[in-house]
C-alpha cells in the first residue's frame, strides 16, 4: 500500500497516505488500515497509555492525535521496535524480568521506555529531576507514569529498565 | 464524532484568511480537544490544522525576555528552560503539562 503522490505518513520505515477521513485518529489508523494491532487501544481517551507510539523518536498517545496531524512524521510502533529477528534490548528485559502479566499494556510501556532512554540520554528533565530527594528509581517511575498496568508490574517494569539503562554507557 | 471540515494554516501570514466560520476550533496538539470531540462535547464544523504552523516552534531570545512561539510544546519549552534560564520554568512547565493530562 505504499504510494508515490500525496501526504503520506511512514510507518516503520514504510510511507502510507493518510486516510481520507480526517476523524481517524492515528491509533485507528494502525488498526483499520494497516493492521497493525500491537499498538493497543485502552482507554481511547489518553489515560492509559497502552497506545503509546514514537513520532519521531518522541512517545505520544496514538488514541489523541488525528492522522492527518502527522503528516510528513516518521513513526515507530511496537511492530518496528525490533530490528529483522532481533529483539530490542528493553523487550529481552521485559521478558527477562516478568515485567508483565496480561501484556495488553506492554507494547505501550515498552515504546515509552524506548523514548525514555533518548530522554535520560538527551538529559531531558522530568518532574523530579529537580526534586531534594531526586532518585534514579524514582525518575523512571515518573517518566512511565503515563502507562498504567492494571496487574501491578510496576517494580518488574522499573527493573527490567533499570536493568537497559546499567547496560549503557553513561 | 461529527464530521467537520479540515483547513491548514501553514504560517502566520495565511492567519488573515484562516475560516472565522462559527464553531470553527484551532488544533494544535489535540490532547484536549480530541478527547471532547469524541465524547461530542465538542463539535465543531471546522477545524484549522495548526501542525504546519513552522513560524511559531522556536523560542527566540532578546537582551531581556524570551519569545515563545505558541505552537512550542512543554516538553520543548521545559527541555530548554532546563539548559538556558535556570529550573523554575522546567518545572514549573512540566507540572502544567501533568495537571493538564491527569
Amino acid at each position: 500500500m505504499s504510494i508515490d503522490t500525496g501526504p503520506t505518513v511512514k510507518i516503520n520505515g514504510t510511507p502510507y497516505a493518510l486516510p481520507t477521513d480526517p476523524r481517524t485518529t492515528l491509533l485507528d489508523f494502525l488498526h483499520q488500515n494497516l493492521a497493525l494491532f500491537g499498538t493497543k487501544k485502552g482507554c481511547d481517551h489518553g489515560q492509559c497509555g497502552a497506545c503509546t507510539v514514537l513520532v519521531d523518536d518522541e512517545r505520544i498517545n496514538a488514541c489523541l492525535v488525528f492522522a492527518f496531524q502527522l503528516t510528513g512524521k516518521s513513526i515507530t510502533t511496537i511492530e518496528g521496535i525490533a530490528k529483522n529477528d532481533e529483539l530490542h534490548p528493553l523487550q529481552r528485559a521485559f521478558v527477562k524480568r516478568d515485567a508483565f502479566q496480561c501484556g495488553y499494556c506492554t507494547s505501550g510501556q515498552i515504546c515509552s521506555s524506548v523514548a525514555l532512554q533518548k530522554e535520560l540520554s538527551d538529559n531531558a528533565p522530568s518532574a523530579v529531576t529537580f526534586s531534594e530527594d531526586y532518585s534514579p528509581r524514582e525518575d523512571i517511575s515518573e517518566r512511565m507514569s503515563g502507562n498504567l498496568c492494571r496487574c501491578g508490574a510496576y517494580p518488574n517494569i522499573v527493573d527490567a529498565i533499570e536493568d537497559v539503562i546499567a547496560l549503557e554507557p553513561q | 464524532m461529527q464530521p467537520f471540515t479540515l483547513t491548514h494554516l501553514h504560517n502566520t501570514s495565511e492567519l488573515d484568511n484562516t475560516s472565522g466560520a462559527k464553531n470553527s476550533r484551532f488544533i494544535a496538539g489535540g490532547t484536549n480537544l480530541i478527547d471532547l470531540m469524541k465524547l461530542q462535547v465538542e463539535t465543531p464544523s471546522t477545524l484549522v490544522n495548526l501542525s504546519d504552523w513552522q513560524d511559531e516552534t522556536r523560542i527566540v531570545e532578546d537582551d531581556e525576555h524570551f519569545r515563545i512561539g505558541a505552537m512550542v510544546t512543554n516538553t520543548q519549552l521545559a527541555n530548554f528552560a532546563s539548559t538556558t534560564p535556570g529550573p523554575i520554568v522546567t518545572v514549573a512547565s512540566i507540572i502544567e503539562w501533568r495537571h493538564r493530562s491527569a
